[in-house]
């Protein structure tokens, strides 16, 4: 390695003056020498030549030449191209992540929020601009902070996929020692971290999942206010969730001022908590530090989906037992109203897990025997109900089930809400024959990992609890059953969500098991008639999801409706309703 | 270097400039054995070799085995690399090279030299960054005649063309020079200063502007935050310690801002040659103000 010590030379009026390039009048010299960018000369190579010279230690003129034919490698030639692609041969970007990470580059000057919808590669995006400031040598030194069960996912892909050395954060050296880090927001604020963390420059700090980062009070946010950088990539899907002023301390953090003082921004930009106004003005002044595609944009074109519902009809023992536990339940929680307290939530679950599997409702009515609270009474009904449970035979979903997944003879994810029935379903997959694997909330990333390429590489069959699974990309996929149906739509568009995304090449096949006569019927035709209002705010899922009073209301109202004997138009009325949150709670500026 | 078959000729030239034995060439493929010496730049393991070195013993050289088309397959070899710009390899291939060929002393021989005398250059190439917070570079180069002091710009490309040897034929004689090597290499730094004096700048003026902008929105948004401060109901001393927390955030961004924004340029010598060249091998030309488009 060569080591150059940097120089910064001042340009000098008495230098031009003795140059050759002295123009007619000396006015014209002085504004263009204001007008001069600052010279910086690196120093020190043309002393190793004279002491090489002395030596008489010389390259060959084929290494000199040589040497200026790789050095030609490394000279970007242009202010705005992408050279990086050139280095990437593994990566095919989307045109939109090309478009957003050159707008990064060129227009935002490499301070931005990166809110594409979800599941449209915002890490490819910060990968991409990464890597082009890295070959063009404006970056060197780089804090990349991510929540601690993606640190290593996200090593693993810019090693990988971008050929960029980063390490994961293992002790309070790796602050200093390594050229770029991978860690937790949680580590590094940490008190034997954040004095190193905060004494280091970095050339570029990428945060992701920088919701959390909202509230301007907590020390996620101060840390990153305090941190030293250059340039700064903030990535969420959410730029808002509860509240307008959410996005205004992210933007503090990029640009500060680029909305205007607190209260500037509050009066001007601010309807409500919820609703922004003025959004014509608000867009434009976001447009320089904050880049959102959305799906409904079109540019990445999806594959089909195919949803197709299947009715089935219990036979007379599941039956009696549905309608047993659901007049069991009308009772109770009409009594409940009326004293105005108990579990309405118990019920609200029971009425859930019957739908699901008689396993599911074993397991609250067991808890409800159980439980000193339940009155003698009742605890008596509730026991014959446990029995009746425990004495069904056949199982008309699970025998649907076992059939769907012959006839496919392809991987096939099923979904369920509940463990019980899980284990269920996994115990009759087992008993005929079929292979298969489970996820369940709670697993570590590695564990995950594993399941997956168990999955991927062995099994037929994904049996899983959980929707969310962050990170976890099951593209290669291409039937989801959903078992028992959520009640709220959106759980269901990201169950789909799992498989039916970026990447996805083939069409997608989605089975709703229901059963004639049950609530789920009413669930899946509702479903099968809004479906579309919910992929059109797909993007904004997690925000909801995240925000669980809506959740909770909805199952709520839900209940209610149900209980009460609704009409169809009245659930589906509940149905636009929560549509219509949904729109008002995802900023459309 | 931006085909494969470049990027294969790149390292056969390499290797054999360094006289590493090429055992296999192909296309798209290339096999070579690495002496210690090369072994030691190209594989990065120091403490294979020290202990190696400190226990004495002499392994066989080890052998590379490169393709340069992805999914090459050649029976019997295991461990093929695919080589591609910015892969690990072409990186150290690179490192070597530029660590081995910085500095020449080399005689032009062939046609036109032979009974003539050759006189001396001093041949300095650079690299322009124009950066803000974005970068734009090229490549320049420049050779002094050592006895008049006659600058010759974009001297490269020409010198490129010659046979050059790294000792003089014998049937050549050389003239001395009249400049230091320190006193052509001024004379040097004097032309490209020139030259970057009059090249068009409006890349840094916008540069200037865009900084101007961002910095104005800093100040503001400060002051505003200070306002705010005095107006409140608390101690004095609760809004002093604000207000110099603010002024410490405010110093930082502005900092933060001139070091991501500010436009400069850096001028980074890349290598220098000592030539002996024949008399008018060099034509040379004129400070061309704009030559460097933005």
């Amino acid at each position: 390695m060569i080591h150059l010590k940097v120089s910064h030379e001042k340009f000098s009026l008495f230098w031009v003056i003795l140059s050759e390039q002295i123009t007619d009048s000396e006015v014209t010299l002085l504004e263009k020498v204001d007008a001069m960018p600052a010279r910086e000369w690196e120093e020190g190579l043309f002393e190793q030549f004279l002491e090489r010279e002395q030596a008489g230690d010389f390259g060959s003129p084929e290494l000199f030449r040589l040497a200026y034919q790789s050095e030609l490698t490394r000279v970007s030639p242009n202010f705005d191209q992408l050279i990086c692609l050139d280095q990437l041969p593994e990566i095919t970007p989307y045109p939109h992540q090309l478009d957003t990470a050159k707008k990064v580059l060129n227009e935002l000057h490499g301070r931005a929020i990166l809110a594409d919808e979800v599941g449209l590669g915002k890490t490819i995006e910060a990968g991409l601009i990464l890597k082009e400031y890295l070959i063009r040598g404006l970056v060197k030194k780089v804090l990349i902070l991510v929540p601690s069960s993606l640190v290593i996912q996200w090593v693993r892909e810019l090693n990988q996929k971008f050929k960029i050395t980063a390490w994961a954060q293992k002790s309070t050296y790796s602050w200093t020692d390594c050229d770029i880090v991978v860690s937790s927001i949680d580590t590094a604020k940490r008190e034997q971290h954040r004095e190193i963390v905060l004494a280091q420059d970095w050339d570029l700090v990428i945060v992701d999942e920088a919701h959390k980062l909202k509230n301007r009070k907590s020390k996620n946010w101060e840390l990153i206010n305090t941190l030293r950088k250059k340039y700064l990539l903030l990535l969420t899907a959410t730029p808002v969730q509860n509240d307008m002023k959410e996005l205004y301390n992210l933007i503090t953090l990029l640009k500060p001022g680029q909305l205007g003082s607190q209260t500037d921004y509050s009066s001007t930009f601010m309807e409500n908590k919820r609703l922004p106004k003025n959004r014509g003005e608000l867009k434009e002044a976001l447009s320089e530090v904050m880049i959102r595609n959305k799906r409904s944009e079109g540019g990445v074109q999806f594959t089909r989906r195919n949803v197709q519902s299947i009715m089935l009809d219990l036979n007379e023992d599941e039956r009696n037992l549905y309608d047993e536990v659901t007049r069991f339940i009308k009772e109770q929680y009409e009594v409940l109203r009326e004293q105005g307290r108990g579990n309405v939530l118990q019920l609200i679950g029971l009425q859930r897990q019957i739908c699901s599997s008689p396993y599911a409702a074993l397991v609250s009515l067991k808890a409800m025997m159980e439980s000193e609270k339940t009155p003698s009474d009742i605890r008596d009904r509730v026991t014959q109900l446990y029995d009746l449970a425990g004495s069904i035979e056949a199982y008309t979903k699970v025998n649907k089930c076992i059939e769907l997944i012959q006839q496919i003879d392809d991987k096939v994810i099923i979904f369920t809400e509940y463990r019980a029935t899980q284990d269920f379903i996994l115990y009759m997959l087992q008993q005929n024959g079929i292979k298969a694997v489970m996820f369940r909330g709670g697993f570590k990333k590695s564990k995950k990992d594993w399941m997956t390429e168990l999955f991927k590489n062995r099994f037929q069959v994904l049996v899983a609890t959980e929707a969310g699974g962050e990170g976890i990309n099951l593209q290669f996929c291409h039937h989801v059953i959903n078992f028992d149906l959520p009640w709220n739509p959106m759980r269901v568009e990201q169950r789909i969500g799992r498989v039916h995304r970026l990447g996805q090449t083939k069409d997608v096949h989605v089975y709703n098991l229901s059963t004639r006569g049950t609530i789920e019927e009413h669930i899946v035709s509702l479903l099968d008639e809004k479906i579309t209002m919910f992929e059109l705010v797909i993007g904004e899922l997690d925000l909801i999801l995240g925000n669980l009073r809506v959740g909770r209301q909805f199952d709520h109202d839900m209940m209610d409706l149900l209980v009460k004997g609704a009409s169809r138009d009245e659930l589906k009325s509940k149905f636009d309703e929560l549509g219509e949150k949904l729109k008002e709670a995802s900023i459309k500026v | 270097m931006e085909s494969n078959e470049q990027i294969q000729d790149f390292c056969r030239r390499y290797f054999q400039a360094v006289d590493a034995p090429i055992l296999i060439d192909q296309p798209d493929f290339l096999q070579v054995e690495l002496p210690r010496d090369i072994d030691k730049e190209l594989t990065d393991r120091p403490f294979y070799w020290m202990y190696v070195e400190a226990t004495g013993q002499n392994p066989a050289n080890s052998v590379l085995s490169l393709s340069f088309a992805p999914g090459v397959e050649m029976e019997g070899v295991e461990r093929i690399e695919f080589v591609t710009l910015g892969s690990f390899r072409l990186n150290k291939i690179i490192e070597s090279v530029q660590k081995r060929g910085r500095f020449t002393r080399a005689y032009q021989t062939g046609a036109g030299t032979a009974g003539r005398a050759l006189s001396p250059y001093l041949l300095a190439t650079f690299k322009l960054s124009f950066v803000a917070d974005r970068r734009r570079d090229e490549m320049v180069s420049y050779a002094v005649d050592l006895r008049s002091g006659q600058v010759f710009r974009e001297a490269y490309g020409e010198i490129e063309r010659l046979t050059l040897t790294d000792a003089p034929a014998r049937t050549v004689t050389t003239s001395s020079p009249s400049l230091s090597l320190s006193e052509g290499y001024h004379i040097i730094r004097q032309a490209v200063e020139g030259d970057i004096s009059a090249l068009d700048h409006t890349w840094a003026e916008e540069a200037n502007e865009h900084l101007a902008r961002e910095r104005e929105q800093l100040e503001t948004y400060y002051e505003s935050l200070c306002l705010v401060n005095a107006d409140e109901n608390k101690t004095d001393g609760e809004k002093e310690k604000k207000a110099a927390m603010y002024a410490a955030e405010r110093e930082l961004r502005i900092a933060e801002l001139e070091w991501r924004c500010a436009p400069r340029i850096a001028i980074a010598p890349f290598h220098f040659g000592l030539l002996y060249l024949a008399d008018g091998v060099l034509t040379g030309t004129a400070a061309t103000g704009n030559r460097l488009s933005t």
